[in-house]
């Protein structure tokens, strides 16, 4: 193996940033569109609403201050009425809609109820207080203008159903701007979904992908890598308890040696390289394990043969802990959205 | 290829999606046959019949208090 006599650089090279060659950022732009609708959802409820409060005095109906239903760019008209009921009460409204020529389009009654109390059960206990006392309407105006509410209290009454005196009060909220929410939000994950798949298809798009799992202490492969775009080179190694522990096991250490090789088809070494990893700790229901990851970024600008190799030290904490596997994966033509750093390549020769 | 597609599936998601919730060409309008969608405890006592309101007679029955108990509450 060339790597073999040659001495290996104890720490990380100096690293260069990849160029605009290696760089595809007009992806960039599509990770704004998800939020267009979220930004439409901002700007519908930030928007002024008419706002009012009737006061119903049971003995004739109260109409309300005119308010303008307007079928605009941005949205259209909703009217809530919502009665602040007192608490285990109920209630009854006839409401009639009146257009700006003063005729009776839309006549509907409108029940409601609130119920507070407190809850006990398996020893526990708390409070509650419910209540459906809201109506929201939906709708457009046959012409733009002022309209207004007639209502008038039909029942009042407490839970027993005895009737209670009046006033009872009514507020009358219009927005002119209301947009289907549940829909903008779904128009945004639908489409968080296709920019992912859309940076699936730039950035994961490469001219070979390889990926080699071993179950031993070296990986190695040998490769026709180089040309457009960055070599990305990913080691990935998974350490395990051993069947049967040692005797006096020791800590697992904090930090592992990754040996890195590569060489070209003559045997000269390119790059030999010692990393201290982290070695971090991960665990399931009942089992547990540890990974150490390193992933660098290389150019080749010519097609090449080239020979790679990773090593991993095996045992680990006198015996208390075992290599299971180690994997390489080598990707070839990698285009990048941001600038990353690339460990240069020695000359060889 | 595939890049291209994907982008245009984006774009017209999002100007479809966007389009649909503010414009929503199926909300009811004033006059049209019918009765609007209303959310809450609503009956309406007549409908739209060739451009006009007719209300229809009858006496509503009142439910009364409809509270339901600590259903969200625990």
């Amino acid at each position: 193996m060339a790597s073999g006599q040659e001495p290996a650089d104890q720490v990380s090279p100096p690293q260069e940033i990849s160029g605009a060659a290696d760089l595809v950022r007009w992806p960039l732009l599509t990770l704004l569109l998800p939020l267009v609708p979220l930004l439409v959802l901002l700007a519908a409820v930030s928007l002024p609403r008419q706002r009012q409060l009737l006061v119903l005095d049971g003995q004739r109906p109260a109409v309300s201050r005119p308010f303008r239903l307007r079928d605009g760019w941005l949205g259209s008209p909703e009217i809530r009425l919502r009665a602040e009921l007192p608490p285990n009460t109920a209630m009854a409204l006839a409401v009639d809609l009146i257009d700006p020529a003063g005729q009776t389009v839309l006549q509907f009654d409108q029940e409601g109820w609130r119920e507070q109390g407190i809850w006990q059960e398996d020893g526990e206990s708390g409070s509650y207080d419910e209540s459906d006392a809201e109506l929201r309407l939906q709708l457009r105006p046959r012409q733009g203008g002022d309209h207004s509410l007639q209502v008038a209290l039909d029942a009042f009454s407490d839970a027993a159903g005895r009737p209670l005196p009046p006033p009872l009060r009514v507020s009358l909220v219009v927005d002119n701007h209301s947009v289907d929410r549940g829909l903008l939000l779904i128009t945004a994950a639908v489409t968080a979904l296709l920019v992912r798949l859309l940076w699936v298809g730039v950035y994961g798009d490469c001219r070979q992908r390889r990926r080699l799992r071993v179950d031993d202490d070296v990986a190695a492969l040998r490769l026709e890598l180089g040309g457009p775009g960055l070599v990305r080179l990913q080691v990935l190694g998974r350490y395990e308890e051993p069947d049967v522990p040692p005797r006096r096991p020791a800590p697992p250490p904090r930090r592992v040696q990754l040996e890195l090789a590569i060489a070209d088809a003559w045997g000269a070494v390119l790059l030999h390289e010692r990393l201290e990893l982290p070695l971090r700790r991960c665990s399931d229901d009942d089992d547990h394990w540890w990974l150490v990851s390193s992933s660098r970024y290389l150019r080749l600008s010519q097609p090449t043969s080239v020979r790679l190799r990773a090593s991993l030290p095996d045992p680990l904490a006198a015996g208390a802990v075992e290599l299971e596997w180690i994997q390489l994966l080598v990707e070839d033509g990698v285009v990048t959205a941001w600038p990353v750093a690339v460990t240069p390549l020695r000359k060889p020769g | 290829m595939e890049r291209q597609l994907l982008l245009l599936l984006t774009l017209l998601a999002l100007l479809l999606g966007c389009g649909l919730a503010i414009t929503r060409p199926a909300l009811y309008r004033i006059g049209q046959e019918g009765t609007p969608r209303a959310r809450g405890a609503v009956a309406f006592r007549g409908r739209t019949v060739g451009g006009r309101w007719q209300p229809v007679a009858g006496q509503r029955t009142w439910g009364g208090f409809q509270g339901r108990g600590p259903s969200g509450a625990k």
